[in-house]
């Protein structure tokens, strides 16, 4: 396996995985409220390191899905070090997170028999 | 290297100046980034190397930017005379740090407080009509019978602010986190309140005619005894929301998840009752008008 991640363009796979930003941090959200750094290491720890979700593209990603209240953060109360901001889904995020879903399974089977 | 990092945390972001808003992205991000260093160097990674591949996770930080309002910085201009007729221009705060505040009355309106953090501040009685509060802190906010017609509060923090008896009609406040907000007898005419979050959120007496609560999550919500013109729930959760002998007139329900809403001696007219019996909620104890 790992031979083959080698041999795939970076660029490109890390442009198509990039669309699906939202879905992924959301996903992660539904399993309990994360703060930033917990999302960016899960989501390369799930991918077997594989994918490195840039904090950039996160924080973009974050505001959006603020702004569109699928997401609502409030600060931990850490004793040591900075203080942390922790992301929580709301339901209008769950509904999208199905939606989306919904969606990505479609297309991956309309994909795979065309491609 | 934690100085390190702080330093070219502050480098990546110094095109755009300094705001409250860009201040909070900032130190979130330089906690991650520290956090992570250090986890590769407890991980056996060289100091260099770890530094190198923390600023390397960092990315192209104008996607942050994209999604943050801001002013760009532009050249000074000479100021033009305002054209008759034009709105008259109010105070450029935007950015501004004045949590805490005592703007009891005060005249701001058409004003920019964009991206400001205003968290407890007091703006009872104020005449915000026509502003702009846009991806501003506003926590606790105390905007009691002030005149906020037409004013622009989207992507706000607005969590246990209150309305109380305020002019809302015609403002936009989408997107915005508005837990346990009170609206008690507040104008909401026109107002949209889209895609927000609501919970613990209070509604008495308050005028809904017109009112946009589209993708909302309205969950426990509370309508009863209320009349409701012209409301729209499109897309909206409204899981346990409760419309107890209210009266509803041209109300929509399109796509929203009203399943598990309550309709106890609720009035409405023929089109919204035929809509939400299409949408299997329960309207057992409906009364149609």
């Amino acid at each position: 396996m790992a031979y083959v991640v080698v041999m795939i363009d970076q660029k490109m796979s890390s442009d198509l995985l990039r669309g699906h930003t939202d879905t992924i941090i959301l996903k992660l959200l539904m399993d309990g409220d994360k703060y930033g750094y917990q999302i960016t290491k899960l989501i390369a720890e799930n991918s077997g390191q594989t994918y490195e979700l840039k904090e950039a593209t996160m924080y973009s990603s974050l505001k959006r899905l603020e702004h569109d209240g699928c997401i609502i953060w409030y600060w931990g109360d850490e004793t040591k070090g900075g203080r942390r901001k922790y992301y929580r889904i709301t339901s209008v995020g769950e509904a999208l997170y199905t939606t989306n879903k919904h969606n990505w399974d479609h297309a991956k089977q309309v994909l795979d028999q065309l491609l | 290297m934690d100085k390190q990092l702080e330093n070219y945390v502050d480098e990546a972001f110094r095109a755009y100046g300094d705001f409250p808003a860009l201040r909070d992205v900032k130190q979130e991000l330089l906690s991650n980034l520290q956090e992570k260093f250090h986890d590769l160097v407890a991980q056996g990674t060289d100091e260099q190397t770890a530094y190198q591949q923390t600023i390397d996770s960092v990315g192209d930080v104008s996607e942050i930017m994209n999604e943050i309002p801001h002013d760009v910085p532009a050249p000074a201009v000479v100021a033009t005379p305002t054209e008759p007729g034009e709105p008259k221009p109010g105070r450029n705060l935007a950015g501004s740090d004045m949590r805490g505040a005592d703007l009891a009355g005060a005249a701001l309106v058409n004003s920019k407080l964009k991206g400001s953090a205003l968290m407890e501040s007091d703006f009872s009685g104020a005449d915000l009509s026509g502003s702009d509060l846009r991806g501003s802190s506003l926590e606790g906010v105390n905007f009691d019978g002030a005149n906020l017609s037409g004013a622009r509060l989207s992507g706000s923090s607005l969590k246990g602010a209150s309305f109380k008896g305020s002019d809302l009609t015609n403002a936009t406040i989408g997107g915005s986190d508005l837990t346990g907000a009170c609206f008690d007898d507040a104008d909401l005419t026109g107002t949209k309140l889209t895609s927000a979050a609501f919970k613990g959120a209070s509604f008495d007496s308050a005028v809904l005619t017109d009112t946009d609560f589209s993708r909302s999550d309205l969950t426990d919500l509370n309508f009863d005894n209320q009349t409701l013109t012209g409301v729209f729930f499109t897309s909206s959760s409204l899981k346990n929301t409760s419309f107890k002998g209210a009266k509803l007139i041209d109300v929509s329900f399109r796509r929203a998840a009203v399943k598990h809403a309550i309709f106890d001696g609720t009035t409405m007219d023929k089109v919204t009752f035929a809509e939400l019996k299409g949408a299997k909620a329960n309207v057992d104890g409906v009364t149609v008008s």
